[in-house]
Parts: structure tokens; C-alpha cells; sequence
């Protein structure tokens, strides 16, 4: 049985048994070297039928296909608290599902590779989702006034007809969410998530006008509603109010996505939410941005036209409650570390007669109105939490959070003081410590999360003048700053028949002190029923300061006609400890 | 990982075959509504059927299919099998409590005004029910707090099942000329059949407990001054018909049965009376709904000019103390609150009993029955600490100590009446919701459940 299938063998066969086997096996993998475990490990390798296909690795999960039309399905709220508080909606837990061989994940209605697949320039990156600079100038027709969510809003329609969101900022915390929302929605768009428009306006209330058919709790909007909504807020000196422009999402909605399950009125839809990477690796993103509020409700299906063809595509949104701002306050102290309920804390504060305080009560944040509450000092990636647990987040694995914290790795200092600028906080001190704060969260979460698996990437062939090939990869962390230096490696090769996916060991253990080896002859498998064949190499990296690095990457390696390139990266994927 | 490691079939069936209910046609969007297990035997044949076809597929083109192909395959088949999204009957039921809290919270908040109203009678009264009538800045869609010369008006009638039942109304002119003042007119009537009284003096016991009726008409005027954040003076004029009578309630005697109706000031002789007040209070609590700093400080002075018998002139002062110390960045408070009544009556006259301050109940000593002690002059000391055990509740810890003595001068520490006890405050992030409380005295143990602070 192939380590990959272990963990959900011993799920199914129930707890006691599966602590029992992990013991057993525990004891005996700690009974050998390192390099011994591996070759055990690849020797316990029984794989069955295909492995590869002819088209993998694929980049791009055709998942858009033609559907008939969906219908609009709310979630609830309460219930959505309710469900992942107190049950665990999600299925059995196991590696991602929507990771193509190379251990990425190919585009899709979920997701499109931006920045962790290709160089983005600063501007593109700024430029984030917007095809233009918001409503058009003149008059904005008022149009209604949403009532989901908590932040102050209405709708207008502006000129060129098309319509907004316009939200408000909180009175005591000018700028706060509105400068939140735009950050992130940059950088939710450049990891590669569906995202609104949003932007930064400063409107004349005068500017407003009230359309005809506006209605607000089942009465017309009245020029005295928006006198009453603007009484209080910031203005500017020429008498505008800073607020935040959302563009309607083009489309029909038709609902929030969960966070795990499918939509079963979606035949395109064959995924659990909670087996898909980029759901559960939001989780190390979310952790970066404290988007705590990274809830179903903040979710958004539209069922588009692209192309000729008609399919749901999936969106993040709602980002007022990113980084200090709470929507409409500054963040909670308890953000991004502990859930809305959490027995064992409740317990130990009652009990203790608040002897015991939680540690995060006595985080000093700086005094900034348009920031609120974030910052890098206390943050610990591993234990930040959203509001109430999501069944993707629980599913993160090794592999997953890998995944994320590469791509968080692509965001420069010089790319996040962009974006910061592009959230237009008027107190330049306050900017500064807004971006130090988040290149500095960045780097706690790609140090931990790249460090926390065996980090090898990079991973390619290379002609050698010596005929034949060579199999080169680089040291994540390493390159990253999260180890000092590389260690050694150790590669143990096997010859795979893609048709059975029955390994044969090839050769001894190779130890290496350089991230390159030379693929043997006689690693490669028989011919399948297109004519390839395939290679594949356990690699572990040996370093005393990171032990668990000995769990080895796998790498396949396709031989098609002579030309050679990597067809398979698995990493090690176990769950890391996440505080629930 | 579906992409790498399954099959189409392994990937559909990972979740989807559950799925009955409705069917889509997939490709044609006809919409047919057939049995479950219909559905099951549909996917379950469908699904060989699609992989079979992709298989005869590979055989005739020789070729080994794609990724690409199978996941196309996973989501025809998924295409045969589309339902309707459902929701779990946690769900629905989440859904039913939500609408009944609408409708109570329309009930509450009414119709043009119209409201819902529970009344505000004193403990004991039982359920209480009724109509009202609020309008919030008359003339205004939003009740501006700062809104010039804002008009408030309040009317309510409410009963309760023990007999209990009030009608009155107010109302209140806000921000005078655009100014910190504000002035007020009001009437109320109403009628409390099982009042209790359990005698006079600190040394009332228990068994005794009777009750009376109080019934009284009161009409009045208020004005007030807001110079500066938080302070407050104001004073008012009022007149009062009190009447007292025989108590309904049958678990006990009557008060005229159980004591010597002649030796209670005010029980046979029921005269009106000409209320005065004169009033300063400052209000420094960081959030009044539920402090954990700062501190309300009141002093207020009454006089009651008996119009009738010359026998019953009399003033009381009230002074109420209340301080918050917060420590551990307001996770844990100390709440500290002296109150003390006193009254002054001339030779010759009396403190009527029913004007007389009280000690015991929800908010004074809470291991007593509520109006438990009774005398003309009362002393009460609180401490409280409530600490934050999850954000949305704060348990506490609390004493009430306090006597109640017919001469000023025996208001000393000496032979305080204790209570002590537990309680739990749940609350939002700004709001008190309600409290659990259970205190303990001499006299046994009394539970709590109030929607309002201890003060």
C-alpha cells in the first residue's frame, strides 16, 4: 500500500485502529535511518492502474463548460455558524483534489495562476482586477440599499449605467475599511482568486440622485435617508465623502459556495469544496491578511457568459474586515486567534475567575484610525484562526500550505508597498507601518509554512554534456531565508510502469550535497500504451534542524521520446498541527 | 488528487452519488421531477454506461484517453444527475426561529408606533402584556439624538396576569432651541394588587410576608440641563393620589390581616401628595449598557408635601454610588456601589410606608426577597467582580451587604444583612443582554434571570 493511501485506510477502519497503526508504523520508521525509510517507504509503494495521463500535467481544468442555468440558493448565516461550530460538515480528510501531477493547480472557475506561476509586473498587479477607474463621473443614481452584511451601504448607478456598491466607512476609523477592501482585493486577485472590482472614491453627496423605483426597507429612499446615512461621516475639505466603489459582479448570482460538499445543481461542480487547494490553502493567505471573516457568506457564485459558454464561476468578496479594519470598527482583539466559540476557553475563563487571560488580550497596537488593529509581532502563522471554523482551512495540509506560501513568497516589499498605496491611507506614517507590518506577516507565513515540509521546488531536467539527463531542484526555504543553508539530499530512484503503477527500486540510495543528480539508465520503467516511459525519484532532504524534512518529495519524471521533463511532484502531506 | 491520482468515476462518485431529487437533463435543460430511488438507479447505470462508452472510445482510436477526457466525463455524467441544492432540517429549523424572532421583533418594534409592550412592573407581577404607542422625534424618519427641539412621545397600557396593570404616557421635548435642555410632561396610572411587605425595620421576618395594593395616580413635569458631557441636573414637579388596599394574593394574608393596619404610617390614612425633586447626576461609565469603567454618581433630593392631613410631609435623599475599576485591559472589573436613602419628617409627621426605601431583590440584596426589608432610612453596599471569560459573557462574583433602620443614626456597619452569589452577564460586544444570578442568604437561595443590570 502506497503511503498516499495509508491515512484514509486507517480513517475508515476508525480511530482506535488508526492510532494503533500510526504507533506501530511511527515506532518503525523511527527504528531506521532516514535514508532507510525512505527506500522502505518506496518499497511499501504498490500503486494500481494509470498513473499518468498523455495530457498531464494539466494547467487548465476544463470545469467551464456549458450548464443549463442555475437558480439562486442562499446560505444562512446562523446556520453556517452553527454547522461548522458545532459539526464537521466536511468529508474525510485527504490530499487536495484539484492539483494537477505537478502538485499545482491548474486554472479554472476557481482559480486563474497569476502571480505564483508568472512574473507580474507592479502595475499589473496594482491594476488588479479593474478594467477602468470606477463609476464614471456625474450624476450616481441611488438605486437601494443592500441589508445584507454590516457595513453601511447602498447602490448606485452611475452614468455609464453600470452599478456599484458603495460602502461606507466607518465614522470614528476614516479610510479603515475602504483602504482594507482595495489591499486585498489586489492581492486576492494577483494569488488568483475571482475578485470585484473595488475602488477608492470620494463622492459629493449632492452628486446623488434618488431613482424613482429606490427602495429601502420597503419604503422609497428619501434625500432625508442620506442625510441620515452621511451624518457623522469624515468629509473631505471640499465636502466629498471617501467611501469604497464595488462593482456588481457581471453575471446572475446565484448564491454563496460553501466550504465544502458541491452544488449539486452544478454538473461542472465535481470537486468538494474542501478537497479544492485553493479553498483550503485561503487559509495561509487569510492568515497573512487576517481575513477572519473568510466565511461562506463571503462568497459569491455567478453564473456567467464567457465565450459562448454558460457556467458558474466562483468568487471571494466582502474585504472590509481584512487587516486592522473590522468593517466597521477596528478589528476585534480576539481576530484571527480565536473562534467565536471555543468550550475549552470558555471553560478555562470561568474557572479560573479571569486569573487566566488570553495572551492576545495584551497585544499593543499601535494608534492608527485608519489601520485598527494588525500587526506582526504576536502573529504566529500556525494559530491564526478565522471566526468560526471552515471545514477547507481544517483540510489544509503540507502540500497545500506549501502551495500558498510560495505564491505569498512572490509578493516583493517593493509590490506590497504598491498595493498599500493603492488603499490611499492619508497619514504616510500610517501607510509605512501598514506595509512593514504586512511584509513582515509575509514573511512569518512563508518561513513557517515553506519550512514546514521537505521545500524542495524547481524541479526540472537539464541535458547533461555526459549523455543523458539530470534531475535539478532548489531548497524553497533556503532560498526563502527560512534555512540557513541546504543540507544534503538524498535520492533513491525506481523505475515506474505507468500502466500497473508498480515501482521496481533502481540502484542504491544516492546522497547528495548539490540539489542535482543524474537520472539513471535503468530508472526508467517499461513503455506504456503511448510510448512513454517513466522514472521516479524519492528525494529527502537531510538537515539537523529540520528533522522532518526526511519525508521525501516524489518526483516522476516522463521520458517521450527522448524528451525528458518532470511529470509528477508529490509532497509529503501531512497535516500540520492547526489549532482548532 | 483528482487531477493526478482518480478516475473520472472515482472522482464523481466521491460526493455526487447522493444526489436524488430533481433531475437536469444535461445539454437540453429539461426538468423532470422523479423519485429518489429512481435517480440512485439512474446514476449508479449511467455511470458505467458514460465510462464503458469512454472505453469503447480508447479501444477504437487505440489512444489512451486524457485527463482532460475523463474529467469531461465525470461532469457529463454529473450533467444526468443535477439536483436542486436542499438544506438540512437543522437548517430549515434555524430558519422557522429566525421568522418567529422577526415577527416577535415586529411585534416589538410595531406598526406606525404601535408596539408590543410588557410593561415595567415592579418583580412579582407575573407575565405582563399590552400595547403601546412610540414615536422617536416626531416629524423625523431617524430619532437624531442631537436633533433640535426633537418631540418624543410614549404611551403604554400593559396588564399582567396577577392583576398588575399601568396606562400613561410622556412626552418629551429634546435639545430646547437647539440647547443641552430638555423638559418633559407626564401621567401615569397604575395599579399593583400584590405589593409585598413583610413589616417594618430590620428585624422583619420572612413568615410575615403579606401584600397590598398600591394604586396611584401620578402626574408631572420634568427639566433638565445638560452643561457638559456626562453631567446632568434637573428637577421636577409632581402630583401624587397614592391609595392603598387589600392584597390579591391568596399564598398569603392580606397586609391589614397580617399586621396592625393602625401602626403603618399611611395604610388608613391615605392623603395626595405634591412631589418636588431636585436632581444632579454625573454619568461617566465607558458604555452605560455594559460598563467596565468609570463610574454613575447620583444624588437626588425629594420633598413630599402631603396635602390633606398635615401629617405626612416628608424628604428623602437619595444618593447612588457606582464605580468601576477595570484592571487587565477591562477583562476583569471591580464594581464598587454605595446607596444610601435617608428621609427627614417633621414632629408630628410620618414617612408613609409605601414611600419608605426597600432592600432586597434583583438589584440590592439579591439573596433576599424582593421589598424584604422596609424602613425610613436604608444603607447598601455592593461589590462585584466580573471578569471576562469569552467575549460574549463575563461571569461574576458578587456580596450585597445592607440594613434598613427607622433612625439615621442606626445606619452604621453594625449587623448588615449579607448575599452573596454567582452570576453570569451575557452581552454583545457593546449591549447587556441578560443576566443569570444566584444568590445566597440567611434566608435560602434566589435565582435570577433579568434583562437588565444589577444597576
Amino acid at each position: 500500500m502506497s503511503s498516499k493511501h495509508l491515512r484514509p485506510t486507517l480513517c475508515r477502519l476508525g480511530t482506535p485502529v488508526s492510532v494503533l497503526g500510526l504507533l506501530v508504523l511511527a515506532g518503525s520508521l523511527l527504528a531506521a535511518p532516514p535514508v532507510v525509510r525512505a527506500q522502505q517507504a518506496e518499497e511499501q509503494t504498490e500503486r494500481t492502474g494509470r498513473q499518468f495521463y498523455p495530457d498531464d500535467p494539466l494547467w487548465l481544468d476544463p470545469d467551464t463548460r456549458d450548464i443549463p442555468p442555475v437558480k439562486e440558493f442562499d446560505l444562512f448565516q446562523d446556520y453556517d455558524f452553527v454547522q461548522n461550530t458545532f459539526g464537521d460538515p466536511g468529508g474525510p480528510q485527504g490530499p487536495s483534489l484539484d492539483s494537477n501531477t505537478l502538485d499545482e493547480v491548474p486554472d479554472s472557475s476557481w482559480f486563474t495562476n497569476r502571480i505564483g506561476r508568472r512574473v507580474m509586473t507592479v502595475a499589473e498587479v496594482v491594476r488588479g482586477p479593474d478594467t477602468g477607474n470606477g463609476p464614471a463621473p456625474g450624476v450616481w443614481e441611488v438605486t437601494g440599499r443592500p441589508s445584507g452584511g454590516i457595513t453601511p451601504k447602498f447602490t448606485i448607478r452611475d452614468a455609464r449605467g453600470d452599478t456599484y456598491v458603495i460602502k461606507l466607512d466607518p465614522p470614528d476609523f476614516p479610510e479603515l475599511a475602504s483602504s482594507a477592501e482595495v489591499i486585498s482585493t489586489k492581492i486576492f486577485h494577483a494569488i488568483g482568486y475571482h475578485v470585484p472590482e473595488n475602488y477608492v472614491v470620494n463622492f459629493d453627496p449632492r452628486r446623488l440622485e434618488i431613482a424613482s423605483d429606490a427602495s429601502f426597507h420597503a419604503r422609497p429612499i428619501r434625500r432625508v435617508d442620506l442625510e441620515h446615512w452621511f451624518k457623522g461621516q469624515v468629509r473631505n475639505a471640499n465636502g466629498t465623502i471617501r467611501a469604497l466603489a464595488s462593482r456588481y459582479i457581471r453575471g446572475t448570482p446565484v448564491g454563496p459556495y460553501r466550504y465544502y460538499g458541491t452544488r449539486t445543481d452544478d454538473p461542472n461542480d465535481i470537486i468538494s469544496h474542501e478537497r479544492r487547494r485553493p479553498l483550503r490553502a485561503l487559509r495561509v493567505f487569510a492568515a497573512w491578511l487576517n481575513h477572519d471573516d473568510s466565511k461562506s457568506l463571503n462568497t459569491f457564485d455567478a453564473y456567467v457568459e464567457d465565450a459562448g459558454r454558460r457556467y458558474v464561476r466562483h468568487y471571494l468578496l466582502d474585504f472590509g474586515a481584512t487587516l486592522g479594519s473590522g468593517s466597521t470598527h477596528a478589528k476585534r482583539p480576539r481576530a484571527g486567534y480565536e473562534y467565536y466559540l471555543e468550550a475549552d476557553s470558555i471553560l478555562k475563563g470561568i474557572f479560573t475567575l479571569g486569573l487566566w487571560t488570553r495572551d492576545w488580550s495584551k497585544v499593543d497596537y499601535p494608534d492608527y484610525s485608519s489601520i485598527g488593529r494588525y500587526e506582526a509581532d504576536f502573529f504566529e502563522p500556525s494559530k491564526w484562526k478565522p471566526k468560526y471554523p471552515n471545514p477547507a482551512f481544517d483540510q489544509m495540509n503540507a502540500a497545500d500550505a506549501f502551495w500558498a506560501a510560495r505564491i505569498v513568497s512572490r509578493f516583493t516589499d517593493e509590490l506590497i508597498r504598491a498595493i498599500v498605496a493603492e488603499g490611499q491611507i492619508s497619514d504616510p506614517e500610517a501607510a509605512a507601518f501598514l506595509a512593514e507590518a504586512m511584509i513582515r506577516r509575509r514573511d512569518k507565513v512563508v518561513h513557517y509554512w515553506i519550512s514546514h515540509t521537505n521545500p524542495l521546488d524547481r524541479l526540472a531536467v537539464r541535458h547533461t554534456a555526459n549523455p543523458g539527463h539530470e534531475l535539478t531542484f532548489d531548497n524553497a526555504a533556503v532560498r526563502v531565508g527560512a534555512a540557513g543553508q541546504a543540507g544534503r539530499y538524498a535520492v533513491r530512484w525506481s523505475a515506474l510502469d505507468n500502466l500497473t503503477g508498480q515501482t521496481r527500486p533502481a540502484g542504491e540510495v544516492v546522497e547528495l550535497q548539490e540539489a542535482h543528480v543524474r537520472i539513471p539508465e535503468g530508472a526508467w520503467g517499461r513503455a506504456d500504451d503511448v510510448g512513454d516511459r517513466y522514472a521516479a525519484a524519492a528525494i529527502q532532504t537531510l538537515h539537523p534542524d529540520f528533522p522532518h524534512w526526511t519525508e521525501p518529495v516524489l518526483v516522476t519524471l516522463r521520458n517521450r521520446r527522448d524528451e525528458v521533463d518532470v511529470v509528477g511532484i508529490q509532497r509529503p502531506r501531512t497535516q500540520p498541527d492547526l489549532r482548532r | 488528487m483528482m487531477l493526478r491520482d482518480m478516475t473520472s468515476v472515482e472522482l464523481f462518485l466521491t460526493r455526487s452519488a447522493s444526489a436524488a431529487g430533481t433531475q437536469k437533463r444535461f445539454g437540453t435543460c429539461r426538468r423532470a421531477v422523479i423519485a429518489p430511488w429512481v435517480m440512485a438507479s439512474l446514476l449508479w447505470t449511467a455511470i458505467p454506461v458514460a465510462v464503458a462508452a469512454q472505453a469503447r472510445e480508447e479501444e477504437q482510436d487505440s489512444q489512451a484517453p486524457t485527463r482532460a477526457e475523463l474529467l469531461e466525463a465525470a461532469r457529463e455524467a454529473k450533467g444526468y444527475a443535477v439536483v436542486a441544492p436542499t438544506r438540512t432540517s437543522v437548517e430549515r429549523g434555524l430558519r422557522r426561529f429566525r421568522d418567529v424572532t422577526r415577527f416577535a421583533g415586529n411585534l416589538r418594534n410595531g406598526w406606525k408606533g404601535f408596539h408590543f409592550a410588557t410593561g415595567d412592573f415592579p418583580a412579582g407581577a407575573g407575565f405582563a402584556y399590552g400595547l403601546a404607542f412610540t414615536d422617536l422625534a416626531v416629524g423625523s424618519f431617524y430619532a437624531d439624538p442631537d436633533l433640535p427641539n426633537r418631540v418624543d412621545v410614549n404611551a403604554v397600557a400593559t396588564r399582567s396576569n396577577a392583576g398588575y396593570q399601568q396606562a400613561g404616557g410622556e412626552l418629551t421635548v429634546r435639545n430646547l432651541g437647539g440647547g443641552p435642555f430638555g423638559v418633559a410632561v407626564r401621567g401615569r396610572y397604575y395599579e399593583f394588587p400584590q405589593e409585598d411587605f413583610f413589616g417594618l425595620g430590620p428585624f422583619s421576618q420572612e413568615e410575615d410576608r403579606t401584600s397590598f395594593l398600591l394604586e396611584s395616580t401620578e402626574v408631572g413635569s420634568d427639566l433638565w440641563w445638560e452643561p457638559t458631557g456626562g453631567l446632568r441636573v434637573g428637577g421636577s414637579l409632581s402630583y401624587l393620589n397614592p391609595r392603598i388596599g387589600s392584597g390579591t394574593d391568596t399564598r398569603f394574608l392580606s397586609t391589614e390581616q397580617g399586621f396592625d393596619a393602625a401602626t403603618l404610617p399611611g395604610f388608613q390614612a391615605q392623603p395626595n401628595f405634591r412631589r418636588l425633586d431636585g436632581w444632579v447626576d454625573y454619568d461617566g461609565r465607558d458604555n452605560p449598557s455594559h460598563p467596565r469603567a468609570g463610574g454613575f454618581y447620583q444624588i437626588r433630593f425629594s420633598e413630599f408635601q402631603e396635602l390633606d392631613l398635615n401629617a405626612f410631609d416628608f424628604q428623602r435623599v437619595d444618593v447612588d454610588l457606582q464605580h468601576y475599576l477595570p484592571f487587565s485591559q477591562k477583562s476583569r472589573v471591580l464594581v464598587l456601589r454605595a446607596n444610601a436613602v435617608l428621609t427627614y419628617a417633621d414632629a408630628g409627621h410620618e414617612v408613609p410606608f409605601y414611600y419608605q426605601p426597600t432592600l432586597g431583590g434583583k438589584q440590592t440584596l439579591r439573596g433576599f426577597r424582593e421589598f424584604r426589608f422596609r424602613d425610613r432610612n436604608s444603607l447598601l453596599f455592593t461589590a462585584e467582580y466580573r471578569w471576562e471569560a469569552w467575549w460574549a459573557l463575563d461571569p461574576a462574583l458578587f456580596v450585597d451587604a445592607g440594613k434598613v433602620a427607622s433612625r439615621r443614626s442606626d445606619l452604621d456597619l453594625r449587623d448588615l444583612e449579607v448575599s452573596y452569589g454567582v452570576g453570569l452577564r451575557f452581552h454583545s460586544t457593546n449591549t447587556f443582554i441578560v443576566r443569570l444570578d444566584l444568590a445566597k442568604s440567611r434566608e435560602g437561595f434566589i435565582p435570577f434571570l433579568r434583562f437588565d443590570h444589577v444597576f
